[in-house]
């Protein structure tokens, strides 16, 4: 069974360590795929523009031009307050940057999304408000994938160990 | 496909996270305030300058009203001085104004340089930055560098710039933004910079005193060197494993560029010169040329004395010698014509093999950012060789239109004669001596108007294809296979 194929037959909130999700990220095409969304370690955003600002220019940059309103919607779905919204990126936690490009890959329809280390910069008393959006927010995208190299790490997501198949194992 | 106005946020995001960065302002700041302090201290050094021409024009027309008679010696004449006024621009670009004669004494033998003008300073020690373009070389360069390396090593920091990219863009139109943004910036820069610096030049130079800053050639190539810092600081930065590691190689790669570029030119160009320094070879024209005179001069004595060997007194030989003159004439004008034949062509090979050596250095020159910008400014401000080299060749012009006129075409000629045991003096007289109204004059008007200057093409290409080639690396390096 290639990784497609498994991927294929088994949605759902997955972790792998970070070479698998390299990999993974090499079998499916990253970077021009839309489809695949990629959150870099620490969930950056360009600190001068707000969290609507950076999901307008990520989509626009993606070739799609979402509307003001279904911008702010993706927004207040993944629960951004909107106090912080319109403001600076730069004033923005952790937890709030990692939900923006939540929005970000909600807004760009992406079936697989990647997270690289998410809780890393979410403090222990919001990380089970983290969890609670992640998890609702595996229900939109068809995969997502934390990369993580200690099971500790996620194992407060919830998410599943990711099988490593034939292609991805070197 | 992607949206040009997405691209374009991007850009402007770019720009937006630079002019807020507050390390930028300071090194900026201080570029400007460093180019502003060695335009005053330049300036200085301009009005010394200044007061040194003004005694020499003054002492010029003292000796040219004192000489009634006209110039007639056989010596340099201080009265057909040739004298270089200091050019204010070299506020901007120093260029040749310390290499460069401040003037041109002539006498039978050809012109002989004056010293350069340079600072009688007791400061002059510290001379290092010393006009607009050594500050924004050194400072300019490093700010340029620093900005290329923080702009796309946070953009890496982000993890935007990791394999696979993190947004849908590839790679290369992400570093593409960053270049674009920093370009623009620096672009700005450059003209802040150069306003500033012209500006002050202008008002310490005074109403009505033309620097002839040649402005767009002068923008175009002080921001296409900051584009090329910005390169390499992008470079670097892609290259370099880890922040630490590429800011330290960043440094390196700007002393070794800025500072030891040009101190490895000159050394280069020490150890290839195969020509004397040019007061050497003055000095050995002038001999050689004087040996021959007197020796034709002797000769011709010798003659006339051999064609009247029957007289008695002083008064017939002077009779004889004045009838036979014509007869050896020619002989002894051909005599003359050989030796100026002779120091022409010592000096004339020597100028064209000092041409062709600093027609090698400047292949080199193109070679690096830092000395590209020197010459680059220095010609485009009339401040170059190309200078330089109007001004040798209006001398030479000079020169030999005063040999025609004056040495060549002598009004007498004294001639010291041993005859039978006593020493007598014979002299035979064409014309009455020149005044100075009847000798060509020079005419600078050309020069002061900044002839040799002007962007060369050169210069324009080899900038643009140091700056494209550093940013096409910079942009087309691939990504590191890490998440």
């Amino acid at each position: 069974v290639t990784t497609k194929e498994w991927l294929e037959g088994n949605p759902g909130l997955w972790w792998c360590s970070h070479s698998a999700a390299l990999k993974l990220l090499r079998v499916v095409g990253a970077g021009a795929n839309r489809h695949v969304c990629v959150v870099p370690h620490g969930a950056p955003l360009m600190e001068r523009l707000s969290p609507i600002a950076n999901c307008r220019l990520y989509c626009q940059l993606g070739g799609t031009n979402p509307t003001a309103p279904d911008i702010v919607t993706a927004v207040r779905t993944v629960e951004l307050p909107d106090y912080l919204a319109m403001h600076s990126a730069s004033h923005l936690e952790g937890r709030y940057r990692t939900q923006t490009w939540l929005a970000i890959a909600r807004l760009s329809r992406a079936s697989i999304l990647v997270l690289v280390d998410p809780l890393s910069t979410v403090s222990p008393s919001q990380s089970v408000e983290f969890a609670r959006v992640l998890r609702e927010s595996a229900a939109y995208h068809r995969h997502i994938v934390i990369a993580a190299d200690r099971e500790a790490a996620v194992s407060s997501l919830g998410a599943l160990r990711m099988p490593i198949m034939s292609d991805l194992d070197p | 496909m992607i949206r040009i106005p997405g691209y374009l946020t991007l850009i402007r995001a770019h720009v937006l996270q630079a002019i807020h960065t507050w390390w930028l302002w300071v090194m900026f700041a201080v570029c400007i305030l460093s180019s502003l302090a060695a335009v005053m201290y330049s300036h200085h050094g301009y009005l010394d300058n200044v007061d040194r021409y003004s005694v020499e024009l003054q002492e010029r027309l003292r000796l040219r009203l004192q000489s009634t008679l006209g110039p007639g010696s056989r010596q340099r004449d201080r009265s057909l001085r040739v004298l270089r006024a200091p050019n204010p621009a070299a506020v901007l670009v120093a260029g040749v104004e310390r290499t460069m004669p401040s003037g041109w004494d002539f006498g039978p033998a050809g012109a002989e340089s004056l010293t350069p003008y340079s600072p009688e300073d007791p400061l002059a020690v510290f001379d290092v930055l010393t006009d607009g373009e050594s500050v924004i070389r050194v400072f300019g360069g490093l700010l340029g560098l620093a900005l290329g390396f923080g702009m796309v090593s946070r953009d890496q920091q982000r993890g935007w710039l990791r394999a696979p990219t993190s947004l849908p863009v590839p790679a290369w139109l992400l570093v593409g933004a960053v270049i674009v943004a920093g370009s623009a910036v620096l672009a700005v820069m450059a003209l802040v910079w150069l306003g500033s610096v012209v500006t002050l030049a202008t008002w310490l130079a005074g109403p009505g005193l033309d620097l002839g800053v040649a402005w767009w050639p002068t923008w175009f190539f002080v921001w296409a060197y900051l584009v090329t810092m910005f390169g390499i600081g992008a470079a670097m930065a892609r290259v370099a494993p880890n922040l630490l590691t590429g800011a330290a190689a960043a440094v390196t790669t700007w002393t070794v560029l800025i500072l030891l570029g040009p101190q490895l030119l000159a050394a280069v160009g020490r150890l290839t010169s195969d020509f004397p320094p040019l007061a050497r070879v003055e000095q050995e024209r002038r001999e050689k040329y004087a040996d021959r005179q007197r020796t034709a001069d002797r000769t011709l004595a010798e003659r006339l004395v051999s064609a009247a060997p029957d007289v008695e007194s002083t008064r017939e030989l002077d009779r004889v010698a004045t009838a036979a003159f014509p007869r050896f004439e020619p002989d002894w004008r051909s005599d003359m014509s050989d030796a100026r034949a002779e120091a022409d062509a010592m000096a004339a090979s020597w100028l064209e093999t000092r041409r062709r050596w600093l027609g090698r250095l400047r292949l080199f020159a193109r070679l690096t950012p830092g000395t590209l910008l020197y010459f680059s400014l220095a010609e485009a401000n009339g401040q170059g060789w190309t200078a330089q080299r109007a001004w040798e060749d209006a001398v030479a012009k000079h020169e030999a239109a005063l040999n025609r006129a004056l040495y060549d075409d002598r009004s007498s000629v004294t001639l010291g004669l041993y005859w039978r045991d006593q020493g007598i003096s014979w002299a035979y007289r064409w014309h009455s001596v020149r005044t100075h109204a009847e000798l060509p004059q020079f005419d600078d008007t050309e020069l002061q108007r900044g002839a040799g200057r002007g962007a060369s093409a050169a210069d324009i290409a080899a900038a643009i294809i140091q700056a494209v080639l550093v940013l096409a690396f910079a942009i087309g390096y691939p990504v590191r296979s890490e998440i």
